[in-house]
């Protein structure tokens, strides 16, 4: 999961607070860092997940959830969602959430396609919800930059007391 | 780090000067604790201590790891990683010596051990330009010592050891499953989203679950990142809180992830597939089966993909300041398209 925005940002300004402004030595960094900690305060209650990206997720979601559905009629009805009317107006938490449950309930279409009870066009079926985690994992990779590693081992070598997890 | 705050170096040092004194049964000098900040699983302290042994003064500069409620695996158990440190004294397996373990939290707040400082620096998967991590003597001769000390590991008679005791599962046909139920656990306990790549890979674990060939003690996070080298030397084999009974092939598909060795050809920047398993053979007489390497790799990608939910879910829940931890969270779809490319490989 990705954390949520308000506890990503009270971590930012707590490990400022905590871990990095104590050690900066020069005093106008150390103002600017403190600077750093005004921003995010005011900043916060400002924030929220950008809506166009979830919006997408949720509609390409119930896209693949009615087409494997018409392939295998027969699987178990998943829980019920947002009204398209709701999902027009949510918020993005209420996006987020409708996500969530869309992937729930792929979840249950995939684990009943390979019981014993599938029957349709399972192969089908299966297949395109195969295609299309493939295509959302591809899309939630756009928004996802090459992490830092290399750059924060560097930072932080120290032989024995080093532990990657 | 507020969670963790009540472990701070001062009290921790006062706390552990008791509970050695009653241990040695004499007096104890415990210097200053220096805490090394760059875990995010266990704590780890480093000092100087002096204490008496058969009437001869001894001085060591030792290591204090303690499992904190906050962290990533919690709740922790000393013991099965300080009786696999035990038992491996001596052995093929450079392991630093164990010398006191607490599972008991009343001593310092946590269970604990205490083990020997070993110099070394750890090489990491990661490069600034994505390139190799090691130039191509050093690869090769770091490569074989790391090849020569899992084969110690996977042969260590571990039964007549005291080592036996710490679990996991010994029947051939459940060691898999075994490690399927574990992680599963883990996944739904850190995360209330669903990923539907990570259920499909659960039903695929389960169908295709192979036979281990004998049972060894299985590292379970063997690569690079984990071990000391010294002066071309690997000095210590590090990091064995995932240790258990199994099948030793998992250690073998653990080393093949892509995440050990990015764009490099070389597994965890040491050698290609084809020398770890000619190599490994050699060592121990026994036949990798390729099916089953490609099997285990492809658990171990799941593995990594459901630590770095844990990763996660400590950061939102556990008051864990570590921002590595938040960080992993946003690489959660790059675990999965690796996921699903190993799975495709391995079907």
């Amino acid at each position: 999961m990705n954390n949520s925005l308000e506890r990503l940002i009270a971590g930012i300004m707590a490990t400022l607070r905590a871990d990095v402004i104590p050690n900066v030595t020069d005093a106008y960094a150390r103002g600017q860092a403190i600077g750093v900690i005004d921003l995010l305060n005011n900043i916060a209650p400002r924030l929220e997940w950008a809506r166009a990206p979830l919006a997408e997720a949720v509609a390409e979601r119930r896209k693949a959830v009615t087409a494997a559905r018409a392939l295998v009629p027969q699987a178990p009805a998943g829980a019920a969602g947002l009204s398209e009317q709701a999902v027009a107006t949510a918020s993005s938490a209420d996006l987020a959430a409708e996500r969530d449950r869309l992937d729930g309930e792929i979840s249950d279409l995939i684990a009943w396609t390979q019981s014993e009870s599938a029957c349709g066009d399972v192969a089908a079926a299966i297949a395109l919800l195969r295609q299309h985690v493939h295509e959302e994992l591809t899309r939630d990779m756009k928004l996802t930059r090459k992490p830092l590693f290399a750059e924060i081992s560097k930072a932080t070598a120290g032989g024995q007391a080093k532990n990657q997890n | 780090m507020s969670a963790i705050d009540t472990f701070d170096s001062d009290s921790v040092r006062s706390r552990l000067l008791v509970y050695l004194r009653r241990q040695v049964g004499g007096d104890v000098e415990v210097g200053p604790l220096k805490r090394y900040t760059v875990g995010f699983s266990w704590l780890t302290f480093g000092f100087n201590a002096k204490w008496s042994e058969g009437g001869a003064r001894v001085e060591r500069d030792v290591i204090l790891r303690i499992g904190p409620p906050s962290g990533i695996f919690a709740p922790y158990r000393a013991i099965p990683e300080f009786l696999t440190l035990q038992s491996l004294a001596g052995s093929g397996v450079p392991v630093p010596r164990a010398y006191w373990c607490c599972d008991d939290t009343e001593p310092l707040g946590a269970p604990f051990f205490v083990c020997e400082f070993v110099k070394g620096d750890a090489p990491v998967p990661w490069t600034a330009d994505g390139g190799p991590a090691f130039d191509e003597e050093t690869r090769r001769n770091l490569g074989d010592q790391f090849l020569a000390a899992l084969a110690g590991l996977h042969d260590f008679a571990w039964r007549s050891a005291p080592v036996a005791r710490i679990g996991g599962a010994t029947d051939p046909a459940q060691t898999a499953h075994a490690q399927i139920a574990f992680w599963e656990e883990r996944m739904r306990q850190w995360s209330t989203r669903r990923y539907p790549m990570l259920e499909w890979a659960l039903i695929w674990f389960r169908a295709h679950a192979p036979n281990a060939e004998r049972i060894s003690l299985v590292h379970g996070d063997y690569r690079i990142g984990n071990f000391l080298e010294l002066d071309g030397r690997i000095s210590a084999i590090l990091d064995w809180e995932l240790v258990h009974l199994g099948d030793p092939m998992e250690d073998l598909g653990w080393i093949c992830l892509q995440a050990w060795r990015g764009r490099s050809p070389y597994m965890c920047h040491l050698f290609t597939r084809e020398e770890l398993k000619e190599k490994y053979e050699a060592l121990t007489g026994t036949t990798v089966d390729l099916a089953a390497l490609h099997y285990w790799e492809a658990f171990g990608t799941f593995k990594l993909a459901v630590m770095h939910l844990g990763a996660s879910f400590c950061f939102e829940t556990r008051d864990f300041n570590d921002l590595r931890m938040a960080g992993m969270g946003f690489q959660i779809p790059r675990m999965l398209l690796q996921l699903e490319s190993v799975l495709e490989r391995a079907a």
